[in-house]
């Protein structure tokens, strides 16, 4: 195969696939990107196995070329060497040569050879069948994944609670994730090509987070495909690929209290400030519990470790409704919720010192977040 | 002639891989402790649920208000009682538990 492509173009598609590059594996070829040359496009694959990344690369009308392929072929190569390579190099031209499975790349007066692998040891991508789709500008899903996936569980012992629950009943598609003490929610309503009774899917929250980088922040549209065990997700010349998570998730029905006694509104910029300074004295215990004091006069937020010293903080509420009441809870928790609801003005609804508290937009009830307190006892 | 480019190349690769090898195997080996800690810990839950099991299996049969009182009873004990996680270690509050028991 021989290519010329514009530098720019090339550690671009790099950085796209390279979010698929395992950081450890026990497969050596699977640290390396899959480079095919078509005469008519490149075409660059990553898949680590969990995640798979395919972008394709066809050259413009441009006046200056961009991408000029002189014969095609493919190879295998080390893709987080040939990004940094891809990157430094002195001119804004790339010229790769492969004979065989060496790769010979120049740029200006610098010269690389580089040993590649053989493609056809390259894993195939999962294929997915095209028939269940959704279709949603692309930062429609990025709201939907930044509202819940940090609420997925990190610990492995229940995989079904790593991954964020993607219901569709139509028309509205929920998003929802949990770790069993606290539980995200979004949703929205989506297009579909065809109609289907019900979609039902656990993607896993780490893919999710990958997906997050490289989808654009714009209005252009987004697939959203689901197989039997895989997911994918195309958005302009790039697919994304990531295994399902097996197993039924938690029945969550019953979990969001509907009625409240004790509601407050707050601007989520000072509640935020004024939580992560009670938190710098509550980082030392394993919940990092701090306590909120709801009166009607003031908020008062303050936290206490026996060994290092106490901190109390007093806020006003923009409003306040209901009764007071006292409670603690983990001070991550509640930050990553107000992180966000970070565009909005935050209304948060308590029932009482031990059943779960709702964060959400003042003026609806999506995206609404879900905390449990912690319980304290006659000593905290 | 030997290619000793190649050869060299094949070694260096061969020992990039023993490299990694040897580090997996440090974390498999930090892996089997906290496996044989987890089972540990293990035992004593299943010691202790035994326990429960026996003295409810001694029990009448249970009226909907008493086997509500029971999970409740060993949910306060630390257990998860939600098809979750049933039985294992609470640590902390769980959704899924006060949602069976109506309590969220």
């Amino acid at each position: 195969m021989r290519i010329v492509i514009l530098k720019s173009l090339l550690s671009q598609a790099l950085q796209t696939i390279s979010k698929a590059i395992p950081t450890r594996t026990t497969k050596p070829i699977l640290y390396g990107v899959y480079l095919e040359v078509f005469a008519t496009h490149i075409q660059l694959t990553a898949y680590d196995q969990e995640i798979g990344i395919q972008t394709i690369v066809h050259p413009t009308d441009d006046p200056e070329p961009t991408l000029q392929i002189e014969q095609t072929g493919s190879i295998v190569l080390h893709a987080k060497y040939l990004l940094d390579i891809v990157r430094k190099l002195p001119h804004k031209l790339v010229r790769i040569d492969v004979t065989d499975l060496t790769a010979t790349i120049r740029s200006g007066s610098a010269t690389y050879t580089l040993n590649g692998m053989d493609p056809r040891e390259y894993p195939h991508l999962p294929s997915v069948t095209e028939e269940m789709s959704l279709s949603m500008p692309s930062n429609v899903l990025i709201s939907l994944i930044e509202q819940t996936a940090f609420a997925t569980a990190t610990s492995e012992i229940r995989p079904t609670l790593t991954g964020v629950l993607f219901s569709f009943v139509e028309p509205q598609l929920r998003f929802i994730a949990s770790d069993s003490h606290r539980l995200s929610i979004h949703s929205i309503y989506a297009e579909t090509k065809y109609s289907y009774d019900k979609l039902e899917a656990i993607i896993p929250g780490k893919s999710l987070n990958e997906l997050l980088k490289i989808l654009p922040d714009s209005e252009e549209f987004t697939d959203i495909y689901i197989a039997d065990n895989q997911l994918l997700v195309t958005f302009g010349a790039t697919k994304f690929y990531s295994r399902l998570i097996e197993g039924q998730y938690p029945d969550i029905s019953r979990i969001i209290p509907t009625t409240w006694r004790t509601a407050i509104e707050v601007d989520p910029k000072q509640f935020t400030e004024s939580i992560e300074r009670a938190a710098l004295l509550a980082r030392e215990n394993e919940n990092q519990v701090i306590r909120l004091y709801l009166r009607r006069t003031h908020i008062e937020v303050t936290s206490n470790s026996p060994d290092i010293g106490k901190v109390t903080e007093t806020i006003d509420p923009i409003s306040f409704e209901g009764d007071d009441l006292q409670i603690a809870c983990n001070a991550k928790f509640l930050l990553d919720a107000l992180k966000a609801l970070n565009n909005y003005q935050v209304r948060i609804e308590f029932t009482s010192p031990g059943s779960a508290f709702i964060l959400k937009p003042t003026n609806s009830d999506r995206p609404l977040h879900l905390i449990l307190p912690v319980r304290f006892g006659p000593n905290t | 002639m030997i290619d000793k480019q190649a050869m060299l190349r094949q070694i260096e690769q061969l020992q990039d891989r023993i490299g990694e090898f040897y580090q997996e195997l440090g974390e498999l080996k930090l892996l089997i402790s906290d496996l044989i800690e987890e089972n540990g810990q293990l035992a004593l839950e299943n010691v202790k649920l035994r326990e429960r099991a026996r003295l409810y299996a001694e029990e009448k049969t249970p009226i909907q208000g008493e086997a509500a009182r029971y999970l409740g009873q060993l949910y306060e004990d630390g257990f998860h009682i939600c098809n979750v996680n049933y039985g294992s270690l609470r640590k902390g509050e769980c959704l899924f538990c006060l949602q069976s028991l109506q309590r969220v």
